[in-house]
C-alpha cells in the first residue's frame, strides 16, 4: 500500500507532534508514523526550556536567561541553531528567543481548553515540586501542577495513597521541608498523610492512572474530597500536594471540586512514569492534530527509505502483518534518542537508525567507532551529565541533518527533538522545550519547502 | 553494657567467615563476627552460586570427594535456597569430545550420592531439544546436573543462625589493628563505619576469613601471608537466553559457562591475575568481549540479549606461581600463624563456595583444640533458618491474593519465613504492593528484612531481597526502597536521598562497562527520572564518590 502526503513526520512524541501541528497549521497535509507512545507520554508533563548550564548549580531565573546563556556559550546547541538565521554577530539570542517564544505560544494555543492546558512563560522559571519532595526549575506546567503561593501561615499537606508506592508522602514532605528551611522560605509547616481509597477493591498495587480514571468518573472526586476532609481537619492544611492523579479528562474541574469542598489549594507533583500529566499532554496533542486533519498511524515503524537525487521520495513503514509505503514531499525525523529508538548504539559506536546518519557528540565531534562507555562519566547522576545523552545528528540552519562530510543529507529531510545532538537535557532541564521549539521550526520549514517548489 | 570479650573473633562476612561464626557459635563458643562492609558484599557476592561437584578440578580426587559430600550437606541444611540446574557441554569438534572422558568418569562415580544421573552423552538432536538456542552445528553434547545456591542468602542465613546461637554479628565494622601480647593475639581494634567510633574487642583467638584481603589482615599482626589474587568477571544478560546451563571452551581453551540465574543468565568467568584493590575493580571491555566471543560459538544468538551489567570479584587463590590460574589447586589451606610468632591467629587461603562449611569445621576444630573445648560439629546436620519445613506456595498465593510467581520467588529466598512475611500483610494490606517489579519483591518483605536482617543500605537490601537486580537494574524501585528505608530507620531526608544516589552509583558501576544496545535506552530512563525530573544531580550536594569512581 502507498500513501502520498506533503509532510511525513517520523515519531509521535513532543517534537513530532509539534512539527505536525505547525506543518498542518501552515496548510500542509501531514502523516505521523509512531512506533509506540514514546518518551513524552512518560515525561512529568513539565515543559522545561532551560534550567541550568551543564555543571552549573545556579538555576536560571527564566527561560529567557537560559537561552541567552546557552546561545552565548554553545554554538552547536539546538537553541543556537534556531538563532542562526541572521548573520549578524550577537543576534543569535534574539532570533532563538523569538522562535522559542513563538513555539511556546503555539503550544499554549494547541493545549488551550484541553486537559493539559499549560501556563508559564519565558519570563520566569517555576520551581516545580516532584514526588520525591525535590524542586526543579521549569518554564511551563499544566495548570493543575503549578505550586500555589504560600505564606508563613500556610500548612502544606503531602497526601499519599495506600498501596501506591510511587509516592511516599513521608519522605517527600521531609525532603521538601528541609529545602524550605534551608532557603528560609515558606511554607513553614508541612504535614503528611496517607489515604486508603476503598473503591479500588484492593489497597495494594494501586496505579496513579487507576486513581486518575476514578476521579474522572461522576462522584469520584467528591468521594476523594470526603476522604481527604479528615486529614485536612486534623492537620489544618491550607494547601495539599498530591501525586499527579487529578484525572486524565477533567483535571481542572476535579481540582476545583476538591478546592471548593475542602477550602484548600490543591496542586499535583511532578512524577516518574507512569505519568498522568505525560499521558494528558500526549492525548491532548493527539486531539489537536485530529482537529487539524493530521493522520497518526499508530504502531508503525519507519524501516527503510528511497532517495532520488537529493530528496527522500519514499519511506517504508512496517506494522503488524503488513507494510506501508509513504511518498512524502518532506520528511521530519523526530524519532527520539535511545528511548525512542532514533539513535542506536553497539560496542562499535552510535548511529542514527533509519537514514544511517552520522552521530556526533555535544560539540558536533564525530562519535564514529566510539564505544558508548567512553561517552559516559564514572558517576551516574552528576550535574555535568554524560556526553552520551547529548549525542545525535548534526543539522544545518534549517534543521536538516548533515552527512559525514558536513553537507545536507537530503534537501527535504528535517529533524527535531532528541534525535538532535548538542544538548544534554537531563542536566540542562531543557528536554521538552528543545523538542517543542525544534519541532515547530522543523514543521514550518518543511511546509515552507513545499511552497517553494 | 557492650560485650567486649570473646572466645573467638571471626573477621570477614563472606561465605567462609559466616560459616565459621555459625560453627563456633553452635559449639558454644562466645563468638564475634566482624565485617567491614555488609554480609556477602565481596567475592562471594560476585560468584555464580554453583556449589560445584568439582567440575573444574577433576585432577584433584580428594577435593572432588569433599565437594560432592558438601553438596549433599547443603541439600540437607539449605535446600530452600538451592536449585538444581541441568548443564550441557556442547561439542563442535572431535577434539572437544576427547576431553570429556575423564570428567564424565569422575563425575559419574559420585553422582549417586548427590541423587543426580551419571553424565550422559547426547546426540545433536537431543541436545537441541533440551536447549533450542544451541548452535545446530554441534556434533554432540555432555549432559550433567549441578546445584546452585543463593550465595547472599547462604551467607546471611549462616550469620543469622550464628546470632541465634549467641554470636554477635557486626557489619560496617572494620578491623584497623590486631592487638598483640607476648607472641600471641590479644584482640582487635575496630572502626565503626556507621558511627565513626573506634573500639577494641578482646579475644585470644582470631580467624582471618577475609578472602582477598587476608594478607592485609595478617599484616596487621605482622604475620606474613601470600595469596595469588585472581580477578573474575561475569556478564549478566537481561533474560534467560538459555534455560539450561552451558559449559564450553573459551577463546584461549579455558572453560567458561552460561548459567540461567533467576530471571537472567550469568556469563563467566574471566581469570586475570590482579594486584589492584578489589574495591576499585570494574570489568574491562576485553573481559566482556572475551566472554561473549567465546560463548557465541555454541549460543549464536547471545548478542541479541541486552547486557544489563557486569560483576567482578577477586579469588583469593593459594599462592602457587608460574602456572596458569586453572592449574592452581582449588583446595584451601589454614595457616596457623603460631609458626610466625603470632599464636591464636588462623588465616584462610584458597577455597571455593562449596567448601565453606568444610573450611569452617576444620578451623573450628583447631580453635576448639586450642581452647581445650570438646564439642562436635553439627553444621552439616541442623538446617539453616527457613529450611525447617515445606512451604505450600500455591496455597499461600491463594490465601493472600498474591501471584504464585511472587510467592514462589519469595519462597526461594525465605523458605518457611514466607509465611511470617505474608502474615504481616494482614495488618498492613498495602504491604502487598510490588516494590521491585522485575524480581518481584513486595513491600512486606522489604519491611521484614529491615526489621530482622540488619541491612544498613539499599545495596544491603539488594543482597537480601534481590531488589534492583533485574532487567531495569533498580530504575523503578530505588526511590521506592529509599522511602521505605528512610521510614523504617527514621533517616533524615538528606541521608535518604544520598542513600538513593549511592545505590544508583553502585548499579552504574556494573552497567557502565558494558553499555550498548537497548541498555542505552534503559540508561536514558535512569537519567530522565533521577536527573531530569527529580533534579537529584543538583539537589544532593554531599555525594562522595566510591573507590571505583576516584578518577571522576
Amino acid at each position: 500500500m502507498e500513501l502520498e502526503t506533503d509532510v511525513l513526520v517520523i515519531g509521535g512524541g513532543m517534537a513530532g507532534l509539534a512539527a505536525a501541528c505547525s506543518a498542518a497549521d501552515a496548510g500542509a497535509s501531514v502523516i505521523v508514523v509512531r512506533k509506540g507512545h514514546g518518551a513524552t507520554a512518560d515525561s512529568s508533563g513539565a515543559i522545561d526550556i532551560a534550567g541550568y548550564l551543564p555543571g552549573g548549580n545556579t538555576p536560571f531565573q527564566s527561560g529567557r536567561e537560559g537561552l541567552r546563556a546557552i546561545t552565548g556559550l554553545f554554538p552547536y546547541h539546538p537553541y543556537s541553531v534556531l538563532g542562526q538565521e541572521s548573520t549578524e554577530t550577537g543576534s543569535q539570542f534574539e532570533k532563538a528567543l523569538e522562535r522559542v517564544e513563538h513555539s511556546v505560544n503555539m503550544l499554549k494555543k494547541w493545549l488551550s481548553g484541553t486537559p493539559a492546558e499549560t501556563i508559564g512563560s519565558l519570563e520566569r522559571n517555576i520551581s516545580a515540586v516532584t514526588v520525591l519532595g525535590t524542586s526543579k526549575p521549569t518554564s511551563l506546567l499544566q495548570k493543575t501542577m503549578l505550586p500555589p503561593d504560600w505564606d508563613d501561615d500556610s500548612i502544606l499537606l503531602f497526601e499519599g495513597f495506600a498501596g501506591n508506592p510511587d509516592f511516599n508522602a513521608v519522605l517527600a514532605a521531609k525532603t521538601f521541608m528541609a529545602e524550605r528551611a534551608r532557603v528560609g522560605e515558606p511554607p513553614k509547616k508541612i504535614a503528611d498523610s496517607e489515604l486508603t481509597l476503598s473503591p479500588f477493591g484492593k489497597p495494594y498495587n494501586v496505579s496513579p492512572v487507576e486513581i486518575a480514571r476514578h476521579l474522572d468518573h461522576p462522584g469520584g472526586t467528591a468521594f476523594l474530597a470526603d476522604s481527604l476532609s479528615k486529614d485536612v481537619e486534623r492537620t489544618g492544611a491550607t494547601h495539599i500536594a498530591l501525586p499527579p492523579i487529578l484525572g486524565l479528562k477533567t483535571p481542572a474541574e476535579n481540582r476545583r471540586i476538591l478546592e471548593d469542598r475542602l477550602d484548600v489549594q490543591v496542586f499535583e507533583l511532578l512524577s516518574f512514569p507512569p505519568s498522568v500529566p505525560g499521558l494528558r499532554l500526549l492525548r491532548s496533542l493527539d486531539n489537536t492534530l485530529a482537529g487539524l486533519d493530521v493522520r497518526i498511524l499508530e504502531a508503525h515503524e519507519a524501516m527503510n527509505y528511497e532517495q532520488s537525487g537529493n530528496r527522500i521520495v519514499r519511506v517504508q513503514c512496517k506494522t503488524h502483518h503488513r507494510s506501508l509505503d509513504i511518498l512524502p514531499d518532506s520528511v521530519i525525523l523526530a524519532s527520539g534518542k535511545f528511548i525512542g529508538g532514533g539513535i542506536t548504539g553497539s560496542e562499535n559506536g552510535l548511529s542514527e537508525r533509519l537514514f544511517g546518519l552520522p552521530v556526533v557528540s555535544e560539540d558536533w565531534t564525530s562519535t564514529d567507532g566510539i564505544r558508548p562507555q567512553r561517552l559516559t562519566r564514572p558517576i551516574s547522576i552528576n550535574s555535568r551529565g554524560h556526553a552520551l545523552f547529548a549525542c545525535g545528528v548534526a543539522v544545518d540552519m534549517h534543521l536538516r541533518p548533515l552527512d559525514g562530510s558536513g553537507n545536507t543529507f537530503a534537501e527535504n529531510l528535517f529533524s527535531a527533538g532528541s534525535v538532535l545532538a548538542g544538548y544534554n537535557y537531563p542536566v540542562e532541564k531543557s528536554g521538552l522545550g528543545v523538542a517543542l521549539a525544534t519541532g515547530v521550526f522543523a514543521g514550518t520549514n518543511a511546509a515552507h519547502a513545499l511552497q517553494e517548489e | 553494657m557492650t560485650k567486649t570479650d570473646y572466645d573467638v573473633i571471626v573477621i570477614g562476612g563472606g561465605s567462609t567467615g559466616t560459616a565459621v561464626a555459625r560453627d563456633c557459635a553452635m559449639r558454644g563458643l562466645s563468638t564475634l563476627l566482624l565485617e567491614r562492609d555488609d554480609i556477602a558484599s565481596a567475592t562471594v557476592g560476585t560468584c555464580a552460586g554453583m556449589i560445584s561437584s568439582g567440575l573444574k578440578y577433576m585432577e584433584e580426587p580428594d577435593i572432588v570427594d569433599m565437594c560432592s559430600a558438601e553438596v549433599v550437606h547443603f541439600n540437607h541444611i539449605a535446600r530452600h535456597i538451592i536449585a538444581k540446574d541441568p548443564i550441557l557441554t556442547p561439542m563442535l569438534e572431535m577434539s572437544d569430545l576427547s576431553t570429556g572422558g575423564n570428567f564424565a568418569e569422575e563425575y559419574s562415580k559420585r553422582a549417586a550420592e548427590r541423587d543426580v544421573p551419571p553424565v550422559l552423552f547426547l546426540t545433536p538432536e537431543d541436545s537441541l531439544e533440551i536447549e533450542p538456542m544451541l548452535n545446530p552445528e554441534i556434533i554432540a553434547s555432555m549432559y550433567f546436573e549441578e546445584f546452585f545456591i543463593d550465595p547472599f542468602r547462604l551467607c546471611l542465613l549462616q550469620a543469622l543462625d550464628a546470632q541465634r546461637h549467641g554470636a554477635d554479628v557486626k557489619t560496617y565494622t572494620e578491623v584497623t589493628d590486631i592487638l598483640l601480647e607476648k607472641g600471641a593475639v590479644r584482640g582487635v581494634k575496630v572502626f565503626d563505619r556507621t558511627t565513626g567510633e573506634t573500639s577494641e574487642f578482646i579475644s585470644s583467638t582470631i580467624v582471618n576469613a577475609t578472602g582477598p584481603w587476608a594478607h592485609k589482615i595478617a599484616a596487621l599482626a605482622e604475620a606474613p601471608l601470600e595469596l595469588r589474587l585472581n580477578k573474575g568477571a561475569h556478564v549478566i544478560l537481561d533474560r534467560r537466553v538459555v534455560n539450561v546451563g552451558i559449559v564450553t571452551k573459551a577463546v584461549d581453551g579455558r572453560m567458561i559457562y552460561l548459567f540461567p540465574h533467576e530471571n537472567t543468565v550469568l556469563l563467566g568467568t574471566t581469570a586475570l591475575d590482579t594486584w589492584e584493590d578489589p574495591d576499585t575493580l570494574t570489568a574491562s571491555h576485553d573481559e566482556i568481549e572475551y566472554l561473549i566471543k567465546s560463548m557465541e560459538w555454541v549460543v549464536p544468538s547471545i548478542r541479541d540479549a541486552r547486557i544489563i551489567r557486569t560483576m567482578e570479584g577477586v579469588r583469593p587463590l593459594i599462592a602457587t606461581w608460574k602456572v596458569p590460574e586453572d592449574d592452581v589447586t582449588r583446595g584451601y589451606e589454614i595457616v596457623d600463624h603460631k609458626t610466625d610468632g603470632v599464636a591464636g591467629l588462623f588465616s584462610f587461603t584458597g577455597g571455593k563456595l562449596v567448601m565453606c562449611r568444610h573450611m569452617a569445621e576444620a578451623v573450628t576444630d583447631l580453635v576448639c583444640e586450642k581452647l581445650g573445648i570438646e564439642s562436635e560439629c553439627r553444621t552439616d546436620k541442623e538446617p539453616l533458618p527457613g529450611n525447617e519445613d515445606d512451604v505450600d506456595v500455591l496455597a499461600l498465593a491463594e490465601e493472600y491474593g498474591i501471584s504464585q510467581h511472587t510467592v514462589e520467588r519469595m519462597r526461594a529466598r525465605r523458605g518457611t519465613e514466607t509465611r511470617d512475611i505474608l502474615a504481616l500483610t494482614r495488618d498492613h494490606p498495602s504491604w502487598k504492593s510490588t516494590i521491585c517489579t522485575c524480581e518481584p519483591v513486595i513491600e512486606a518483605e522489604v519491611r521484614y528484612s529491615l526489621r530482622n536482617e540488619f541491612p544498613q543500605t539499599i545495596n544491603d537490601l539488594r543482597r537480601r531481597l534481590r531488589v534492583g537486580t533485574g532487567p531495569c537494574q533498580g530504575t523503578f524501585c530505588t526511590y521506592k526502597v529509599a522511602a521505605i528505608l528512610a521510614e523504617e530507620k527514621e533517616l533524615d531526608s538528606s541521608v535518604a536521598n544520598l542513600e538513593l544516589l549511592n545505590y544508583l552509583a553502585e548499579r552504574w558501576k556494573g552497567k557502565r562497562p558494558s553499555m550498548r544496545g537497548q541498555q542505552l535506552a534503559q540508561e536514558e530512563v535512569v537519567q530522565g527520572l533521577y536527573a531530569c525530573v527529580a533534579n537529584l544531580d543538583r539537589v544532593v550536594v554531599n555525594y562522595e564518590p566510591g573507590p571505583w569512581e576516584e578518577d571522576a
